[in-house]
């Protein structure tokens, strides 16, 4: 963890941390004007990572990050949620024409029968004049375009505290597999409706 | 920061496009220099310089993970040991020589290393060979001689690529270009140097760079009280929505297409120090949208025309009955003209 203490770590976050959230502010700015003319976008919104959940990510598995300062990408975080799942691809996509990346993934599950998180996960390179003006101690940012069942489970999941599957009881586990299934499904459902609604028309 | 050079190594690379790995590898020749063995009056300046070089740009992630094949011999040379540097050193010499066509003479692949606490910083050059750097390649290895004299050394030509980060396993994503052989900076030869050999892209995007040019010239127009000057920058946005496709830098759009005192203007609304001189494509639509001009015209006879992003600002529109309106125009009188009919 870079030779750095707790303490010590919490504190350089926490200098950091108005900078990043201006920064996080400004970034949502570029990002909604860069989507203004895309239909069905639920919602755009970017945050700083908060204090306590750098420190506690930093410290849970300090052999995967070697300096966390610089190695957490997520600093700054935006979420787009988009009501289709073919919605998905058409907003990556346009966000990738203003933003470079280094990371493009689809987080889904490992196996079929499998139900949990699901997700377009992107680290992006925070634009030139963002970095400048904010004095940015790092470079990129994470992105994560999802559908509202997506964000609704992965929202629920986050608010109910179920970080290691370890510490989760298996009925629990089931109900939140049971859950996560139901979204997969009503996403699939509902964007075979769009695209029988919509026919031959383009997505934007 | 105190900085020691901790690794050198010089290759003669000929244009080997299209070449078996085989034959690339026997005709790249070269090998480590010993840091002493440098001419040190040349190389630390150059060395010292390179934090100015002035263009971004970041790797390029391979199957979208974060993985690309260059940054990984980067970081080798970064922070491996003598053997690992002098493999990455030779592996990107010889990516160099395939990247490089008959159009481009021999030239002089140098890798220089150096280190400041727990920041490294990697420099890759390429300077065209038997110039102003003469190389000699023996049995013992490559010998450097730099031609001792002031002019020539002034009028340097290369290209070169600086990376510079700490140990982090996530660090050495982003860089900095220079090429001092293209005619109008680095845009002519993005696709070779950038693309091909670093497997790179520059840091901003077709749309963003379009997106800036869009935004400045809007920005100066709005703030430019000469009609004259509002009539020969607009007259510019017209020019440059007509080369779509072209490759540009902000800088070179200003050089290219704006009188002097226009220029200074352009370049100080360009929002930060790292924009200007990398190189983008014109996106047209891109430019139409940020440039957009509302005008409304009364009885076939009165038009009044602005940004569009400030025009309700401006001019406020009130319904009338028999689908009449009333027009307030508020602002300040900045010129005034009667024209013939």
């Amino acid at each position: 963890m870079n030779g750095l203490k707790k303490s010590d770590l919490q504190k350089v976050y926490e200098e950091r941390f108005p900078k990043l959230e201006q920064a996080a502010k400004e970034l949502e700015k570029r990002i909604k004007t860069c989507l203004e003319d895309v239909p069905r976008i639920d919602l755009i919104c970017a945050r700083a990572k908060s204090i306590e959940s750098f420190v506690q990510k930093a410290t849970r598995k300090p052999e995967r990050y070697t300096d966390p300062l610089k190695d957490i990408q997520d600093q700054i975080g935006v979420r787009i949620v988009v009501f289709y799942l073919d919605d998905v691809q058409y907003v990556t996509e346009k966000v990738l024409g203003q933003f470079r990346h280094i990371e493009d993934q689809v987080i889904e599950q490992p196996e079929p029968e499998r139900f949990g998180y699901e997700a377009r996960h992107l680290i992006c390179l925070l634009p030139i004049d963002i970095l400048e003006e904010y004095e940015l101690p790092i470079e990129f940012f994470e992105l994560q375009v999802c559908t509202l069942f997506q964000h609704a489970w992965a929202q629920a999941n986050h608010d109910l505290g179920y970080k290691a599957k370890e510490e989760i009881a298996e009925e629990e586990r089931k109900l939140m597999a049971w859950a996560a299934a139901q979204a997969w499904g009503a996403d699939r459902i509902f964007n075979e409706l769009w695209r029988m609604r919509r026919g031959n028309d383009t997505l934007g | 920061m105190k900085w020691e050079l901790i690794f050198c190594a010089g290759y003669i690379v000929p244009p080997c496009k299209g070449l078996s790995d085989d034959k690339i590898n026997r005709a790249v020749r070269g090998s480590v220099i010993a840091v002493e063995d440098l001419p040190q009056d040349y190389f630390i300046p150059l060395f010292r310089e390179s934090v100015n070089y002035p263009v971004g740009i970041v790797f390029t992630p391979e199957d979208g993970e974060q993985r690309n094949e260059v940054r990984k011999f980067v970081r080798m040379l970064a922070f491996g040991d003598r053997h690992t540097r002098e493999q990455s050193a030779r592996y990107l010499a010889c990516r160099l020589a395939s990247a490089t066509d008959n159009r481009s003479p021999t030239g002089l692949f140098m890798v220089l290393v150096g280190q400041a606490e727990k920041r490294v910083r990697v420099i890759l050059w390429k300077f065209p060979a038997n110039e102003i750097i003469q190389a000699a390649v023996s049995n013992e290895g490559i010998r450097i001689q730099v031609l001792e004299d002031a002019f020539l050394r002034d009028s340097t030509y290369f290209k070169a690529a600086v990376y510079e980060d700490t140990a982090g396993d996530r660090g050495f994503w982003t860089g900095k270009v220079e090429d001092k052989q293209a005619k109008w900076g680095i845009t002519g030869v993005s696709d070779y140097w950038i693309r091909a050999f670093l497997k790179s892209v520059p840091q901003l995007t077709d749309i963003e760079g379009s997106r800036q040019l869009g935004r400045i010239l809007r920005e100066l127009i709005k703030k430019t009280s000469s009609l004259k000057d509002q009539e020969t920058l607009v007259d510019a946005a017209h020019l440059i929505k007509s080369h779509h496709g072209t490759i540009i830098t902000l800088r070179d759009f200003a050089r290219r297409f704006l009188p002097d005192h226009l220029q200074r203007g352009f370049e100080s609304l360009v929002k930060a120090k790292g924009l200007i001189d990398i190189p983008f494509r014109i996106d047209r639509p891109v430019l139409d949208r940020e440039l957009r001009l509302k005008s409304l015209t009364i009885d076939d006879q009165f038009t009044v025309r602005g940004p569009l992003d400030v025009f309700e600002d401006y001019v406020q529109v009130k319904d009338l009955p028999e689908n009449k309106v009333e027009i307030r125009l508020a602002g300040t009188i900045t010129e005034e003209r009667i024209h013939a009919r």
